[in-house]
């Protein structure tokens, strides 16, 4: 009886799993533009973060050294600025890489003010609003996933973008304190990477990499890692030239729909944080996120 | 910036298999390409460990598991069990029988699911699912056994007939 039990399931599982099966569609291009997203986010995560250690670079990639010098450019109601300054950076190209020509590095701001009055604890629809604000204004945004990982220490926030800027994708990463720091540029799909130090004490490490292979190559990812002075909190804002949902993406020579510079200012907003205001988090909660499905574009 | 050397090959090969395997955890076929892909990415990051081409099946097949177990404990909190079906299914035809079975199988607790999975349609050793499941030989036939009564008495009479439908 047990041995005809046996028989007629894997009977009844082969016939289950045949027939009706759709196509792999986009499957196989999706997994290797998110592998390499993944294990670029691994590489950073466990980076030194000793700026020096860009001293020790891989074979194969050129370094150089030099001073920034550069004013901040405070916003209506954003904190003082902090003044013009100089400050050593570090540049990493990889030896015969094209950096395209829509590239630049971003020049260093100073970052908005905090949250002020009652905080409450950051949702993932808080960070989405917030991510939309910084990132996306007058584009129109689809797509929109927030997401709080390992039990509440990391909140990622991803959206597809479409505007006069181009289209793609921009995501955000916020750690928890003493999670993620600024490391060397040693990813193997950098074209060109700095990492400095702002007034104050601040990290940055700017990033320009490529991904894809095959008919998606050259698919651009531009990368912004800050670490706060106080260890507090890690962002990572990424923008790429592709839909991190696969039903689109830029020609070879598009750039990502979001620059450097905005990254860079949005990775620094300082209202980003493990609390927010309360109003904010409360009226950020009638924000619609969608899963794979939520096409929807407002 | 280049995919590891063999990767592709392995995907293309691997992902149809995987992705039936993940349909009958998952019964359904969105949630199995997200669980494939979930699958090949972790694939991707570790490939460089893998050492061995041959064994990178296994290795995906155990991560596709793993994620899938690792997922429904997750959602248990969320998810409203119920041991009553809405409807009877009516005759079995290949899409009623597809039906038929996922409902069924989907009074399995997901690791009993995942043995009946390993076990039947993967057609691993007992052994193989041990390792696999990170469990004893004895807990993988325990469980396949209640499984497999489990459906019997489920699906009733509808057993014999999904058996012999065409």
């Amino acid at each position: 009886m047990h041995d005809t039990d046996e028989r007629s399931m894997r009977e009844l599982l082969a016939r289950g799993a045949a027939g009706g099966e759709p196509p792999l569609g986009s499957l196989l291009g999706d997994v290797v533009r998110a592998g390499f997203r993944a294990r670029r986010r691994r590489r950073i995560a466990s980076a030194g973060g000793a700026l020096g250690a860009a001293a020790v670079l891989a074979a194969g990639i050129t370094a150089g050294i030099g001073h920034a010098p550069w004013q901040g450019r405070p916003g209506a109601g954003q904190a003082a600025a902090a003044g013009s300054v100089t400050a050593p950076w570090t540049e990493v190209r990889a030896r015969g890489a094209t950096v395209p020509s829509w590239f630049r590095f971003a020049a260093p701001q100073a970052p908005h003010q905090g949250w002020t009055g009652p905080r409450a604890r950051t949702t993932a629809k808080s960070g989405a609003e917030l991510l939309l604000g910084d990132v996306a204004a007058g584009t129109k945004a689809g797509l929109l996933q927030g997401t709080l990982k390992n039990l509440g220490n990391e909140l990622g926030v991803q959206v597809d973008l479409r505007g006069p800027a181009g289209k793609g994708s921009a995501e955000m990463q916020m750690s928890a304190p003493g999670g993620r720091q600024p490391g060397v540029c040693d990813d193997s799909g950098t074209i060109v990477c700095r990492t400095y130090h702002l007034p104050g004490g601040t990290r940055i490490q700017e990033d320009l990499s490529v991904a894809g292979v095959g008919p998606a190559a050259h698919e651009y990812i531009l990368s912004v890692l800050v670490m706060r002075p106080d260890r507090g909190v890690s962002a990572t804002f990424t923008a790429m030239n592709y839909f991190v949902t696969g039903n689109a993406r830029g020609p070879a020579s598009t750039a990502p729909p979001v620059r450097m510079a905005t990254l860079v200012a949005a990775a620094q907003d300082l209202r980003w944080g493990w609390t927010m205001n309360s109003g904010f988090v409360a009226h950020a909660q009638h924000l619609r996120l969608g899963g794979d499905s939520g096409q929807a574009w407002h | 910036m280049d995919c590891p050397e063999g990767f592709m090959e392995f995907m293309s090969a691997a992902a149809p298999r995987l992705r039936r395997t993940a349909y009958l955890l998952c019964g359904d076929w969105h949630a199995a390409q997200d669980l494939t892909q979930a699958t090949l990415v972790r694939v991707f990051v570790g490939w460089h460990r893998i050492r061995d081409p041959g064994s990178a099946h296994a290795y995906a097949q155990r991560t596709l598991v793993n994620s899938y177990l690792a997922g429904r404990r997750r959602k248990s909190s969320t998810e409203v069990v119920s041991g009553e079906l809405a409807d009877q299914p009516g005759p079995p035809g290949t899409a009623g029988l597809r039906l038929v079975l996922m409902q069924a199988l989907g009074v399995l607790t997901p690791r009993a699911r995942a043995v009946v999975v390993l076990r039947y349609w993967e057609d691993r050793s007992i052994n193989q699912v041990a390792a696999l499941l990170g469990c004893s030989a004895g807990n993988v036939t325990s469980q396949s056994a209640r499984a497999l009564a489990k459906l019997r008495a489920h699906l009733g009479d509808s057993w014999l007939e999904l058996c012999s439908a065409d």
